[in-house]
């Protein structure tokens, strides 16, 4: 069994692991937004940033196999930094007001803030939604659905949508369109959401870690 | 190529096992061999350029490269347009520039100033004035080159090559651009320079692969070594007389009032005033730089 140390502790973790489920054993909240247990790292956030000692490498924990004898730095203030300004970098192209604080923080008008792990780990790491402001997206169009919504101004393209879609044998499901700045999660050949999803609809709103697709009230 | 051979064709002709030994016995104890490198930019010699690691900025641009371009004027080359009761005689004008900085490594490599020109050209070197071999571009910059729009226009390269998978490469690089073109048409806020930056160590240390990794460099570098520029262009000026918003053209006394820029303005800014000291309206001046290309005098100036 592997061992790794992680912010001078030491823990055993199953053979495969990667270090964010070694730092989960240790009970390090690590700010993880694009991983996903059931799909291939989708390395998009990277907000669970994590340093390798002795190479110096700074390294997605989700897309790192923990190896025997690894030391490891987690909460330390570089790293704790970088996953900062990978936070306020996505808040600074995402949809929720800034300027208004009066209903937490960041000021949310989602039906998931309290699933939000954006959200979450926004405030948990005091992310300016401002610092960072600038141009925002295009987004032409409106996407409709029986079970549930998607706003795309709140995706963080993550890509866990794309993969469950995928997993669930979605004929049309989801993809990248774009490339860049501009890249958004879309329907492929401008087909209907409703078509995209059939199945997959309410396991992609429960995955989703932003409000970019929630489930519909009934 | 530029060694000790006798003959002069180039060592890349050569067969294999020459190259191995002589390439191998060129360069430096670390990094061996030789490099090519595509010189361009304000340099009199340019093109595509093999030399031994750890020569030194200043043989490429002063040996190699015969030093930085010297500008004709158009009036010095061609013939003169005015009208007959114009005798004027154009003397050829030829403008001398100053060696400023280089921009080794392409789009993501660093601008190493003149100061730094004795900086040989290994890996480790390189590494430690912020610059890098990378895709062996060498762009000469003068005077005239502002350093902050030198920045902007390399980083418009990386952003555009961002494929947009990870956040401080997709988001970060195009916030980075916007702070420099806030700055080059004279909107930049105060918190800029140090949000600018913040973010260029956060991209570098960040992102996912090698383009978000390096895409900060020539941001850094110019940051580093030419700051004063960018605190010129947060207070509305570009030293180098670059940047178009940030600057206004006006006519000197030394006008002669010969006519030649008033018959060149594309967009008449210039009023015919043979014999009399010429005038640009401001309003509506483009700022498109010909009628001081074609003052025989020199008289027209950026300020
Ligand atoms: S997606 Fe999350 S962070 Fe964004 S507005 Fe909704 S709850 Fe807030
Ligand atoms: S819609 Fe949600 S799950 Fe899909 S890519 Fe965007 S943030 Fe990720
Ligand atoms: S750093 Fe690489 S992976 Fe990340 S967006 Fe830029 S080009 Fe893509
Ligand atoms: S800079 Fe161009 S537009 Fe302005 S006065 Fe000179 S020639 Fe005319
Ligand atoms: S969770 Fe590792 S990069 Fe997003």
């Amino acid at each position: 069994m592997p061992r790794v140390v992680i912010d001078n502790q030491e823990v055993e973790v199953t053979p495969g692991s990667n270090l964010l489920a070694a730092a989960r054993k240790l009970k390090i909240d690590v700010p993880a937004l694009c991983y996903h247990p059931a799909c291939t790292p989708n390395t998009s956030c990277m907000a669970c940033l994590m340093k390798i000692k002795d190479t110096g490498r700074i390294v997605p924990s989700c897309a790192t196999l923990a190896e025997d004898g690894m030391v490891v730095e987690s909460e330390t203030d570089e790293i704790r930094q970088l996953r900062r300004a990978a936070l306020e970098l996505l808040l600074s192209d995402h949809a929720a007001p800034v300027d208004e604080k009066a209903d937490g923080y960041p000021y949310c008008d989602c039906e998931k803030r309290d699933l939000c792990r954006l959200r979450k780990y926004a405030e948990l790491y005091g992310a300016d939604p401002a610092r960072y402001r600038g141009s925002q997206r295009k987004t032409e169009r409106t996407y409709h659905h029986p079970e549930i919504t998607y706003d795309p101004r709140k995706c963080i393209l993550c890509g866990i949508c794309i993969q469950l879609a995928q997993q669930a044998g979605e004929p049309l499901g989801l993809t990248l369109i774009g490339r860049g700045f501009d890249v958004r999660v879309d329907v492929p050949l401008d087909e209907p959401l409703e078509k995209a999803l059939q199945t997959a609809a309410r396991r992609c709103a429960g995955a989703c870690p932003t409000g970019a697709l929630s489930r519909r009230r009934e | 190529m530029w060694c000790e051979e006798p003959e002069r064709s180039s060592a890349a002709r050569k067969p294999l096992c020459w190259r191995r030994s002589k390439v191998a016995a060129l360069g430096t104890e670390t990094s061996r061999g030789t490099k090519v490198f595509a010189l361009a930019g304000k340099i009199r010699r340019g093109g595509l350029i093999e030399v031994p690691m750890g020569i030194t900025i200043r043989e490429i641009v002063e040996d190699i490269g015969g030093g930085v371009k010297t500008d004709q004027s158009p009036a010095g080359s061609r013939c003169h347009t005015v009208t007959d009761n114009l005798n004027h005689m154009v003397s050829a004008g030829s403008r001398y520039h100053t060696f400023k900085a280089v921009q080794i490594g392409g789009p993501s490599g660093g601008c190493v100033p003149a100061e730094l020109a004795d900086t040989p050209v290994d890996y480790e070197a390189l590494t430690a004035v912020g610059a890098m071999m990378g895709s062996g571009g060498l762009v000469v910059l003068d005077e005239t080159d502002c350093m902050v729009d030198i920045a902007r226009y390399f980083l418009t390269f990386t952003q555009s090559q961002s494929c947009g998978q990870c956040a401080p490469c997709r988001i970060g690089t195009r916030r980075m651009l916007e702070i420099l073109e806030r700055l080059c048409t004279g909107e930049g806020r105060d918190d800029d320079l140090d949000t600018l930056e913040h973010l260029a160590h956060m991209v570098q240390g960040g992102s996912l692969c090698g383009l978000g990794k390096t895409a900060p460099n020539p941001v850094l570098t110019t940051l580093r070594y030419f700051r004063e520029e960018y605190e010129a262009h947060l207070a509305g000026r570009c030293p180098a007389g670059k940047c178009q918003k940030l600057i206004t053209y006006s006519v000197t006394d030394t006008c002669t009032g010969c006519t030649l820029c008033a018959q060149h303005c594309p967009v008449g800014a210039i009023a015919l005033r043979p014999y009399e000291k010429h005038e640009i309206d401001t309003d509506k001046c483009t700022r498109c730089d010909v009628c001081r290309t074609w003052c025989p005098e020199d008289a027209i100036k950026i300020v």
